[in-house]
């Protein structure tokens, strides 16, 4: 797998996001796509009901419910969960599905949708596949550098859940 | 006061494609799955209990209470019915959206002008709905016996 790429852009994705919570999806290197959308396209054929689903639910939440902690299910390492606790997280998914969602849930109204794979049922952990070890790195790289420019005023998280300031990340 | 760029608007076909797709009840149906996982969250959460205390009070593995939770749960009625027994709800109360607060109250007594007495059943009730879980009780308000006329 690559290093991490050069530039990574946090943009705004209306089609899911509501009153509840919006979402961001970030795009990479200039790609025209966010990742996201690359995980949502690369698998709509294969998975099309799982994909379809997790569209569903995360447009639910910004309409309904908020993108509530139960929602997702906890990952990132140690040493990141220490810092900055559970922030790294994937989308909740059943037993019998296959799709691994991941993303940085700041809080019920502000998440930072990331991409993802298919999990072999042969393996239970994340560190167990490179490809899903890369998104998680991913995840835990943008959600760092997302604290630290909170915590320095580089970067507002408004009460609604709106994310301003610098947004790229080089 | 420091001013900040907001973030780029990204508008996605692709996303907005397969919303598209989806039927109305499709979308009913995940959202109800959300609503009513959202809705045990919050009665867990505002009665300071976390997943692994309603397990145990059911007699259930955490993770069932998890799946519970996650807004991926098909409920069927008589599981439903469990869980609302365990919180003092009735599953009508699970099915609405939005923030409400609950409230414990073991009696409250509301007087009408009508003098009519309506009573609250002694159980979790959303404030928000206090008209809806009123139950009128048909008891004539007691009026205070007169003063007997001085002689």
């Amino acid at each position: 797998m690559s290093s991490q790429p050069m530039v990574i852009e946090m943009v705004y994705l209306p089609a899911l996001s509501g009153e509840k919570c919006s979402f961001y999806g970030l795009l990479i290197d200039h790609s025209a796509q966010t990742n996201f959308e690359n995980f949502i396209q690369e698998h709509q054929t294969p998975f099309y009901s799982e994909v379809k689903e997790i569209i569903q639910r995360l447009h639910q939440m910004g309409k309904t419910t908020g993108a509530l902690h139960p929602f997702f299910k906890k990952e990132g390492n140690h040493a990141y969960v220490q810092r900055y606790g559970h922030t790294v997280c994937a989308l909740f998914d059943e037993e019998r599905k296959f799709l691994r969602l991941y993303c940085v849930r700041l809080s019920e109204k502000t998440v930072i949708l990331g991409g993802g794979r298919p999990k072999s049922k042969l393996i239970r952990r994340w560190q167990e596949d490179e490809h899903l070890s890369f998104h998680v790195h991913q995840m835990m790289h943008v959600g760092e550098i997302l604290f630290l420019r909170l915590e320095n005023n580089a970067i507002n998280l408004s009460p609604t859940g709106i994310l301003s300031g610098d947004l790229i990340i080089h | 006061m420091k001013k900040y760029t907001q973030a780029r608007v990204h508008p996605s076909p692709v996303l907005n494609e397969i919303l598209a797709e989806s039927t109305p009840l499709e979308a009913m149906q995940t959202k109800n799955k959300l609503i009513v996982a959202s809705r045990i969250a919050q009665v867990l959460e505002e009665r300071e209990w976390n997943k692994s205390e309603l397990a145990e009070r059911l007699q259930k593995h955490p993770s069932e209470v998890t799946k519970w939770l996650s807004g991926t749960h098909n409920f069927t009625l008589d599981v439903l019915s469990v869980v609302c027994d365990a919180l003092g709800l009735e599953i009508s109360d699970l099915l609405s959206a939005g923030s409400k607060q609950v409230v414990y109250r073991q009696s409250l007594l509301l007087e009408s002008n009508a003098s009519v007495v309506y009573e609250l059943e002694p159980k979790w009730s959303h404030a928000e709905q206090l008209p809806a879980q009123v139950q009128r009780k048909k008891t004539k308000k007691q009026t205070p016996s007169p003063t007997p006329p001085r002689s």
